[in-house]
């Protein structure tokens, strides 16, 4: 592997009693689209401030392309940021806002105008400069601030949840945008998010935090499909999650029944949660069903039917299908080996890759 | 219609306010200047100011001190708002410092006579530090200190709101855009605090300019305003007229400097 | 429609109450009941002792108002609204008073102990034959110094202060007549000169005096004396002697060359109504023990002749306060000089300060 452009060891941060960061290790190579994803107050945007500056650190050391940064102000760090607010100064133009950066080193005159123009055109910004501020749309302001960002041409742009002070729709277009521009400009974005599917869709990589710690970090479709445990599964899309026991490799037993599944290199009759996605599961006739369950509510979704329904055992059920089915039907439901991931509790990530390897390679 | 009704109705408190104290005694003001001592009409008091040269001075020492009162008021006033809406308790603090508003005037001066006498605390120090007791009430930085205390509060004020507008953000933004501190602070934090540093200087410069008791108490009649002189023309020579010819250059004074300061609103202007 | 209907019958409520108020205000500043005198004197200006003896010897209630000057005092009973029954106008006001027809005459029939006053304090230019007023106190503007840093003696008349050894000594009372006064007199003029060169000339020659002027105040002179701040001073008799009963350095002067002779009487104003309770109050207040006593805690000069002889030796012989007869031959009243004047001096005045730096 490449040298890393950031690399966080062991690195803690508190505020007085509560500790925001707890012994954090991460790495992110150069070009890629990175995504902090957890709730508020998991710690992520203080990541964000490690890496820009703008918080220092209790305990560990940062590096920024294999160099030791803790001590360098923010000013002189090759990141720059875009604000979740946008930041933008407001005794400005655009034009101005954009500039900022360049009239602050000696850049001349004709070659600052060159850029701004440029770097406003990357965000579809043509002939803006003379905007007020106070005139522009939440999304124009979105634009303004991350080219204010890129005409620094930093090394990797930091993005504290710059989508969420906007409506779906727009939301939509911009993370388009945001990722065309990142594979554009070839540089490392680090992207804060508490939305998974805004992740799911940007991210080459993806770390999951809760309380100060990076719970799982993988691919947008590792993480979805192999969550490391309850939270990770609850906060990345919609899972139906039960308690079941592993009794031996490939066969876990929840709601009464024994299933075939593909998880081993756990103890014999370890009690286990197991996740199923709403996609994954499959309505049937009563009789071809893995479990029978009664229609209870069903919403239509545009692309599906988001349904929920109860088993006999009064375990409740979200399923997504394409086709209506009747309330207060009794239907089956079916699923194969591979729907089925189980979590072990407390598992760290390190013992769950290493797990994953052992029988994954059995294959 | 209701509802227009209503709100011209609220609106007359507001404008019997404005007639009674503001527009009529402004009008009155005006009118009296045109009025010589037996009442009758003229323009005498104009020509006398413009062509007096006690006056014309008093003016420019009207304007001189309460140029210089205000800039030493916005050199303390503006690091320590900063300062303020950096601290913890900061409406704690902020209150310790609007808390001398409460007392009045008369008061203070008269602590500061205490303060400044030959046997006041300050002498005392003075003595102490092997400098030796000086003179200093009646001298010209007595009056500009004690002035500047009393004025410190209204400049804080409007200069500390505007930091308090200023969000963090913006900092941050202008530090991670390559700004050094100094950068930052004549760049960002000047500008997008200006329109609280303008409304302080309306508010300390303006009423800077008619100090009169001040310049009795503290400086001991050295230093004459043009509050100097009103005082004495209506409660002395009872010449009301000459009076208020002052009183109207001191509102046209006054109206220049809203003007020269005013252009706050216009731009800059933020939205939270 | 109807919260607004109750909004508007609150504020005419509003109207009517402070309308109300001010009514009563004005009533109760001069109230109509007939066993009342209604004095309106400047602060601290008569001994409250004497008050009391007065209600219980005459049955009469008093009701005191203060003013600070003669200006205010001038203004209110001006505007009519009062129904003061005597107030204590200086001379130079009793002048303007009366050219304002806010006098009442005496009636002499009703007084007793008119003779008790001193004949050198009775029919004075600015009411000749006391038509209007009765003499209540008087005093002179003089010389205050601080032994602690002037030699008794070395200061006796006005040109002293223009010593250039006194630099930065002296504080003046901020007042316009009596400043360009003693200016006019160290030249030999009256205080009362109308001349327009000869007022500059004293200008001019105020001007020299600058250097030696450390500030020009008003009441909070008798503080910074007191606290030998400064170690000369230039004010009235009145303050003088309070000055000098808190710090026995000081001592007070008054030039023999001249000076000014103030008088504050008793007047009748146009508002009085009770007229019993006035002349009851005048004869009591003529009265030599009366008089004694209220000069004793004034600590003013009394006019009263029989009184003074009452009054202990160390103030009755104190000179600085009962200058020789041969000093106030010297002494000069006020006189209500023309607007013009006026105006003059004090633009005359200004320019001063204005050169004081």
């Amino acid at each position: 592997m490449a040298q890393p452009i950031v690399k966080l060891n062991h690195v803690s941060k508190s505020y007085g009693d509560s500790t925001v960061l707890k012994d954090i290790n991460l790495e992110l190579e150069a070009g890629k689209f990175y995504t902090l994803l957890g709730p508020s107050g998991s710690g992520k945007t203080t990541i964000l401030q490690t890496i820009s500056g703008f918080t220092s650190v209790d305990a560990g050391d940062v590096y920024f392309d294999g160099q030791r940064i803790n001590e360098l102000p923010p000013n002189r760090r090759k990141v720059n940021t875009v604000f979740q607010d946008y930041a933008l100064f407001p005794n400005m133009n655009v034009f101005d806002n954009v500039a900022f950066g360049l009239t602050l080193q000696n850049v001349k005159k004709a070659e600052i105008t060159r850029r701004v123009t440029s770097a406003l055109k990357s965000v579809h910004l043509n002939g803006y400069g003379n905007r007020e501020i106070s005139e522009l749309s939440g999304g124009q302001k979105q634009r303004v601030a991350i080219a204010r960002a890129i005409i620094m041409e930093p090394k990797m742009l930091l993005l504290d949840e710059p989508l969420s002070a906007l409506d779906a729709k727009l939301r939509r277009d911009m993370q388009y945008e945001l990722r065309e521009l990142q594979q554009r400009l070839g540089i490392t974005f680090l992207f804060i998010t508490h939305d998974q599917e805004e992740a799911l869709a940007m991210s080459d990589e993806i770390f999951v935090m809760n309380d100060g710690v990076i719970l799982q970090s993988g691919t947008p479709v590792d993480i979805y499909d192999e969550p490391i445990n309850h939270f990770v599964a609850n906060f990345i899309g919609e899972s139906n999650i039960l308690n079941g026991v592993m009794r031996e490799d490939y066969v876990v037993e929840f709601v009464g029944k024994r299933f075939e599944c593909e998880d081993a290199g756990m103890r014999p009759n370890e009690p286990v949660e197991v996740v199923m996605r709403p996609e994954d599961l499959t309505i049937t006739t009563v009789e071809n069903g893995k479990l029978v369950v009664t229609i209870d509510t069903q919403l239509f979704r545009g692309d599906y039917y988001e349904i929920a329904a109860t088993d006999d055992d009064g375990n409740e059920w979200l399923i997504h299908s394409t086709n209506s089915v009747p309330d207060n039907s009794r239907v089956g439901v079916t699923f194969a080996p591979n729907d089925i991931h189980v979590m072990r509790f407390n598992e760290s990530e390190e013992d769950f890759d290493a797990r994953l390897e052992t029988y994954e390679t059995d294959d | 219609m209701k509802s227009k009704t209503a709100n011209l109705f609220y609106f007359i408190p507001y404008s019997l306010w404005l007639f009674l104290f503001v527009v009529a005694p402004v009008a009155l003001i005006l009118y009296n200047s045109f009025l010589d001592i037996n009442h009758h009409f003229t323009l005498a008091n104009y020509t006398t100011f413009f062509k007096s040269g006690t006056y014309l001075m008093m003016t420019l020492n009207s304007l001189w001190y309460a140029l210089l009162i205000t800039l030493v008021t916005l050199l303390i006033s503006y690091p320590t708002a900063y300062l303020l809406s950096h601290l913890k308790h900061k409406q704690l603090w902020l209150l310790l410092i609007i808390l001398p508003t409460w007392i009045n005037l008369l008061l203070k001066a008269y602590a500061f006579i205490g303060i400044f006498n030959q046997t006041g605390v300050a002498n005392q120090f003075l003595s102490f530090i092997g400098v030796g007791p000086q003179q200093l009430l009646f001298t010209n930085f007595s009056f500009i200190f004690v002035a500047t205390y009393i004025q410190i509060p209204f400049m804080i004020m409007p200069i500390f709101n505007a930091m308090e507008d200023l969000n963090q953000s913006y900092i941050n933004a202008s530090h991670d855009l390559g700004a050094t501190n100094w950068q930052t602070f004549r760049r960002v934090i000047w500008p997008m605090t200006l329109p609280g540093v303008k409304a302080g200087v309306q508010t300390v410069f303006i009423p800077s300019l008619s100090l009169f008791m001040l310049t009795r108490l503290i400086g001991g009649n050295k230093v004459i305003t043009l509050g100097t002189a009103i005082e004495e023309h209506f409660l002395i020579t009872m010449n009301w007229g000459m009076g208020s010819t002052i009183g109207v250059v001191l509102i046209v004074a006054m109206v220049i400097i809203m003007v020269l300061t005013g252009d706050a609103k216009s731009r800059g202007g933020f939205q939270k | 429609m109807k919260r607004l209907f109750s909004l508007l019958v609150g504020i005419l409520a509003v109207c009517a109450l402070l309308a109300f108020s001010a009514n009563r205000l004005q009533t109760k500043s001069g109230d109509s009941g007939t066993k009342v005198l209604n004095l309106y004197n400047w602060g601290d200006y008569i001994d409250p002792a004497l008050i009391t003896k007065f209600e219980k010897e005459s049955g009469y209630h008093v009701n005191v108002e203060t003013f600070d000057s003669n200006e205010a005092m001038f203004t209110k009973i001006k505007q009519g609204g009062t129904s003061y029954d005597l107030t204590v106008p200086s001379e130079y006001m009793i002048e303007k008073m009366k050219a304002a027809h806010l006098l009442q005459p005496l009636d002499k029939s009703r007084l007793t102990g008119m003779s008790n006053l001193d004949a050198r304090f009775t029919n004075q230019s600015f009411d000749r034959n006391n038509k209007y007023s009765v003499p209540y106190f008087w005093g002179t503007l003089g010389i205050v110094y601080n032994d602690k840093f002037i030699k008794p003696g070395e200061i006796s008349h006005w040109n002293d202060l223009w010593k250039s050894k006194y630099r930065n000594d002296i504080m003046l009372v901020d007042s316009t007549r009596d400043i360009m006064g003693f200016s006019l007199v160290s030249m030999g003029k009256s205080v009362n000169t109308t001349n327009p060169a000869t007022l500059r000339a004293a200008q001019h020659k105020l001007d020299q005096l600058s250097p030696n002027v450390k500030a020009i105040v008003a009441d909070e002179i008798k503080m910074y004396m007191a606290d030998n701040e400064a170690p000369i001073a230039v004010d009235w008799s009145g303050e003088a002697s309070e000055m000098i009963s808190n710090n026995a350095h000081l001592h007070y002067v008054v030039p023999s060359e001249g000076s000014n002779l103030w008088f504050d009487n008793l007047v009748i104003p146009k508002t009085a109504k009770h007229y019993d309770a006035i002349y009851a109050f005048l004869n009591f207040m003529l009265k030599p023990e009366n008089a004694a006593q209220n000069a004793e805690y004034v600590g003013y000069a009394t006019p009263n002749k029989k009184a003074k002889v009452l009054l202990p030796a160390s103030i009755r012989n104190d000179k600085q306060f009962y200058p020789p007869s041969s000093t106030i031959q010297n002494l000069e009243v006020y006189s209500d000089l023309s607007p013009k004047t006026i105006g003059l001096y004090n633009d005359l005045y200004l320019e001063f300060k204005m050169h004081t730096h």
